[in-house]
């Protein structure tokens, strides 16, 4: 009996150790928070040009990503730290993991407000938060302020996902540095006295609800509406029909925008081709591949934004905030929190 | 040979607590740190969420899985054999799977989201999913009560409901609470699910400290105490099993025969035994073909075989490993009931209780200084400490039924400890060890979490290609990913069922 | 018979469980070789405690048990039950029941290690128990008398020089109770094995064994006249 048993352990050790020991001469390892098949299209396209080999641990959750390069230390086997939202990227350069990145090639391509001012880390890609209403019940002078969420017009008629949420959190925390912790909390408890419903479901969801007629107003990102205004599924496109976007605060201080950027660890062992790697994403091929991919808004000057979004304009963003996400984001759930913003 | 084992135990117990003392380490210190934090008010508010979904989520999963279990194991009727078979499908999809298909067809169908994700769905889609783990054990129960006793029941006159009040309910209620409670430590533990249908629980508190603000220490301080809690769950279970256990003790089991039940009878039972199977599996599958079948498109099964081959290789290794360690376990409290091992022991399982990310950075903790944080080695680990209760108390419970009279006999017969073991103990427990194999395949299949945080490159499963696609909010590209880990779980069902994980006695019955 | 070496000989055996009195209080008995014994007792006095005690499942608190002269229990002393050669047929006969016929009775043959004449072996004991076409046979599928036959054969195929009866036969029907016990006693003439048997029941004491003690108060007192057994 025993022995059937100790056969059979041994015998599915040897299928499952056989499958993962692959080494390669030239290789980069990268530790990211995104998860998009545009991701792995640039992955494999740098490989296929510089032959470095590509090996990728994806962990959704920015924080639990940075507690895994910290736990590492010296030992960690990641090259390059890819995550999305600034905050996360201010909190990793604050630890500590990263090197400076010392690449002309880099500040040529990217402005400086979307690097890190001690040359750290840079910006990769952006999406706007931007508002998404319903064309027949509302007008786009409504809701050109994400302040005019707040107001009491649109009581019941408010969709917004759960403060659990990251966008929701970053949000917050530039609302916060831009117009301190008053104005916040008089805005979120407005927010939230306004609400369709519960603030749940991702973007999309909020993009239904509309459609369904839940709400008439949500925050969403540009990503997933560019997403659907391109889809080839009729149904989203069905969706789409009575809903329009407008970019907010653009005669104040911009519409708030979520970072993707990258930076290379202090213990890399394959600095050189992590540094390759992020000139390569920031090079005009690797921005276009953004931009048609992820349908993300590129950071270099000279290549387009997403096709479908330039109907709706070019967006003034807000830079200025960016800094401000990862110190503020405690302070700013605190004050979600406390508004009862779930 | 004694002290062997007694050192095997404590060093078990030391790898497995080494994760929560790292978190409590962790904890401990976030508590002189005056960083803004999540407020008291808030969590006591997500404490009682959590306790009203338990109490829903656990009393619906022993109501499903106690009706078909009864029916299946006291009657006979047409079909009996499918119910059996479908009360234990749930088991092959993760309730999060199950969440997300259900809302995300309504939707589309147009009902308003905000009418769906709400506590009273939340529990239901817990209560038939967690089904299985308590329609395993009473079947078991029921199918193994005395034929002489239930006889003797009928001779003093009492009608088929007393019976069961008297004496089936009563003998099959430790196994029943001891599913529910397993069922209870996955609900408690559980993220995925309840992030999806806006429930704040206490495990959001944990998540939001850490990610929200950025307090890991605070994060470790609350799962610690959710540790605590279902500890104290679980020793409860214990009591319950150890005074039970006396009522059919030293006696060998004579078997009972089936009652024929006509159709019609049948129907009300047969009602609820199918709700979980249909809900939680039958349905999601056939939206899922749907969507793969509208899509036609060839290549979306290519980039499930390479996950769906690492989650095979990882999940059959670990259960293996999750097996053998639950009858060590097991045969050192078979041996040893010495109270303070095998109270020890028990907490040493608990990993089970913890959920998973914050599982996963206790391990993190404790692998990175041997630079063991994504390898293999490290995932096993975490997959045995996570998992361990699953092969100990399914093992011990079933244990625990085998009379001791046949050890002493066959130590008469002139087997030493380890002979009873090897000739007696283990052929005999032949059926609970593939249905422990089985049970943990199934939950290692469906791990997010830990498998996400601890992964080497280049590393994915079946589950995270699934969650991913679905926080990129592309819920109709989870259908290949979603239907392949759905057919695993199903394949590792029935394969148990094949070798009589779930037919209790079966064999025994048809010779009368 | 020769009683050169007695089967069996307890000297002033105590033995009380944990939390109770003394079950067995100073208890003395001599079984010959081949002999049969019979204990008659009410039921709860603490007859299977002595059975478990003679096995060896029990450890004694004081005085001494020897098997074939050699000493097994004392009071720092304890051979334990594997290495005792007793046989015992427990009251619910624990036929194991993943094994068939053939090997619930060379399970004891083939823990210690005599492989060779096993088959034979097994084949005379399904013989002289009336067994022989059931050898493939699950016990699921056996009836009660079938099983009590299986339990006694597997117990005396080991050839143990003592072998003990707990309440084997009592769940069997009238019928069937005397026509295995008259094929028990067959048996255990052609192994020569002594035996005790515990019962309730005066007539199957008195038609089974050759003396007959009554146990009370953790004693044993022989009953010598027919009158006795009636008390």
């Amino acid at each position: 009996m025993l022995k059937r048993i100790i056969i059979s352990l041994l015998g599915s050790a040897v299928v499952s150790f056989a499958a993962h020991s692959e080494t390669s001469k030239k290789s980069l390892n990268i530790y990211t928070t995104r998860h998009y098949e545009a991701d792995v299209t640039l992955a494999k396209d740098f490989e296929k040009k510089t032959g470095i080999a590509v090996n990728i641990v994806q962990i959704k959750e920015p924080a639990q990503l940075l507690a895994r390069v910290l736990e590492e230390k010296n030992s960690t086997q990641a090259d390059l730290v890819i995550t999305t939202d600034v905050g996360n990227l201010w909190r990793a350069a604050e630890a500590g993991i990263f090197q400076p990145l010392a690449s002309e090639a880099i500040n040529k391509a990217v402005p400086a407000a979307l690097r890190d001012s001690n040359g750290l880390w840079t910006g990769l890609a952006m999406r706007v938060r931007l508002i998404a209403y319903n064309k027949e019940k509302v007008k786009p002078e409504q809701v050109a302020r994400l302040e005019d969420l707040a107001a009491p017009a649109l009581k019941g008629r408010v969709l917004v996902r759960s403060s659990n949420h990251v966008y929701n959190q970053s949000l917050a925390a530039t609302f916060l540095a831009a117009s301190g912790r008053d104005a916040l909390m008089i805005w979120s408890k407005g927010v939230t006295a306004n609400l369709a419903r519960k603030p749940q479901g991702g973007d999309t969801d909020q993009i239904k609800a509309i459609a369904a007629g839940e709400g008439d107003v949500a925050i969403v990102n540009s990503y997933y509406v560019a997403r659907l205004l391109d889809s080839k599924n009729s149904a989203d496109k069905e969706l789409m029909k009575n809903i329009s976007i407008v970019f907010p605060n653009q005669k104040d201080r911009g519409a708030h925008v979520n970072v993707s950027g990258g930076g290379i660890t202090r213990h890399a062992k394959n600095a050189a081709h992590a540094r390759q790697y992020l000139e390569y994403l920031v090079s005009k091929e690797g921005q276009e591949i953004f931009a048609s991919a992820s349908k993300e808004y590129p950071v270099r000057a000279d290549v387009a934004a997403p096709a479908v979004l330039k109907a709706y304009g070019e967006p003034k963003l807000d830079l200025k905030g960016l800094s401000a996400i990862g110190n503020f984001t405690p302070e700013a759930v605190k004050v979600l929190d406390e508004a009862g913003w779930r | 040979m004694k002290i062997f084992l007694q050192i095997f135990i404590f060093a078990l117990v030391a790898v497995f607590l080494a994760p929560v003392f790292a978190l409590l380490n962790e904890g401990v210190q976030s508590l002189v740190s005056e960083k803004a934090t999540l407020s008291s008010d808030l969590l006591s508010r997500y404490g009682l969420t959590s306790l009203l979904l338990l109490a829903g989520s656990v009393s619906g999963a022993v109501l499903f899985g106690t009706s078909a279990a009864y029916l299946c194991a006291r009657f006979d009727f047409r079909g009996r054999r499918l119910i059996q078979w479908l009360s234990i499908l749930p088991l092959g999809v993760p309730s999060y799977l199950v969440a997300y298909t259900w809302v995300d067809f309504l939707v589309d169908q147009g009902v308003p989201g905000g009418s769906l994700r709400n506590l009273p769905n939340t529990c239901f889609v817990f209560a038939v999913c967690l089904s299985p783990y308590v329609f395993l054990p009473s079947f078991s129960a029921f199918s193994a009560l005395s034929g002489s006793l239930l006889e003797s029941a009928k001779l003093l006159g009492k009608s088929q409901f007393e019976i069961f009040r008297l004496i089936e309910f009563p003998l099959a209620r430790a196994s029943m609470f001891a599913g529910g409670i397993l069922a209870g430590m996955e609900v408690l533990a559980d993220f995925g699910t309840v992030d999806f249908m806006a429930i704040d629980t206490w495990s959001t508190g944990i998540y939001r400290s850490w990610f929200g603000y950025g307090d890991r220490g605070r994060a470790s301080l609350l799962a610690v105490i959710l540790f605590l809690i279902s500890g104290t769950l679980l020793f409860w279970e214990t009591n319950v099993r150890a005074k039970n256990s006396l009522a059919r003790s030293g006696r060998s089991v004579s078997f009972h025969t089936r009652k024929k039940l006509p159709f019609i009878k049948s129907l009300p039972f047969l009602f609820v035994a199918l709700i979980p199977a249909l809900v939680s599996c039958v349905f999601p599958a056939l939206i899922l073909t749907q969507r793969v079948y509208s899509k036609s498109d060839p290549e979306q099964w290519a980039s499930v075989v390479s996950p769906a081959l690492t989650t095979l290789g990882m999940a059959s290794v670990s259960s293996v490993i999750v097996v053998v360690l639950g009858l060590a376990m097991v045969l050192i409290w078979r041996s040893n009931p010495g109270k303070f091992v095998r109270s020890l022991a028990r907490i040493g399982a608990l990993g089970y209780a913890l959920p998973g990310g914050v599982l996963g950075l206790g391990l993190l903790i404790l692998l990175a200084p041997f630079s063991l944080t994504g390898s293999v080695f490290g995932l096993l680990l975490a997959y045995c400490i996570r998992f361990a209760t699953i092969g100990t108390s399914t093992l011990e419970a079933a244990w625990l039924a085998i009379p001791r009279v046949y050890d002493e006999q066959a130590r008469l017969l002139g087997c030493t400890s380890w002979g009873v073991f090897n000739r007696v103990t283990l052929p005999l427990l032949q059926n609970s060890i593939a249905c422990a194999f089985i049970l943990t395949c199934i939950d290692i299949v469906k791990e997010l979490p830990a498998t996400m945080l601890l992964r080497p490159f280049n590393f994915e499963t079946l589950a995270i290609r699934t969650y991913n696609l679905a926080s990129d909010e592309r819920l109709s590209e989870t259908a290949p990913s979603s239907l392949a880990m759905i057919a695993l779980c199903m394949t590792g069902v029935f394969v148990a069922e094949k070798l009589g994980a779930f037919g209790v006695s079966e064999r025994s019955r048809s010779g009368k | 018979m020769t009683k050169n070496i007695p089967s069996l000989e307890m000297k002033n055996v105590t033995f009380g469980y944990r939390n109770s009195g003394l079950t067995l209080a100073g208890m003395s008995l001599d079984v010959g070789e081949g002999e049969r014994i019979a204990i008659l007792g009410e039921s709860g006095i603490g007859k299977s405690s002595l059975l478990r005690v003679i096995a060896g499942l029990e450890r004694i608190t004081s005085g001494q048990i020897f098997i074939h002269g050699r000493l097994v229990s004392a009071e720092n002393v304890h051979c334990s039950a594997e290495e005792r050669k007793v046989g015992m047929v427990f009251q619910d006969w624990a036929v194991f029941p993943h094994l068939s016929v053939f090997e619930n009775i060379a399970f004891g043959l083939r823990s210690r290690g005599k492989q060779n004449e096993e088959r034979e072996r097994v084949k005379q004991l399904l013989e002289e128990f009336e067994l022989e076409g059931l050898a493939s046979r699950s016990p699921d599928t056996l009836s009660g008398g079938q099983l009590q036959r299986v339990a006694c054969a597997r117990a005396l195929a080991p050839r143990p020089e003592i072998l003990l009866l707990d309440e084997a036969f009592s769940s069997l029907d009238v019928g069937l109770r005397k026509r295995i016990r008259e094929q028990v006693i067959k048996a255990l003439k052609i192994e020569r094995a002594a035996s005790v048997l515990v019962t309730h029941d005066p007539a199957e004491a008195l038609e089974f064994a050759d003396r007959v003690f009554h146990m009370r108060d953790g004693i044993l007192l022989e009953a010598k006249t027919h009158n006795e057994f009636r008390q």
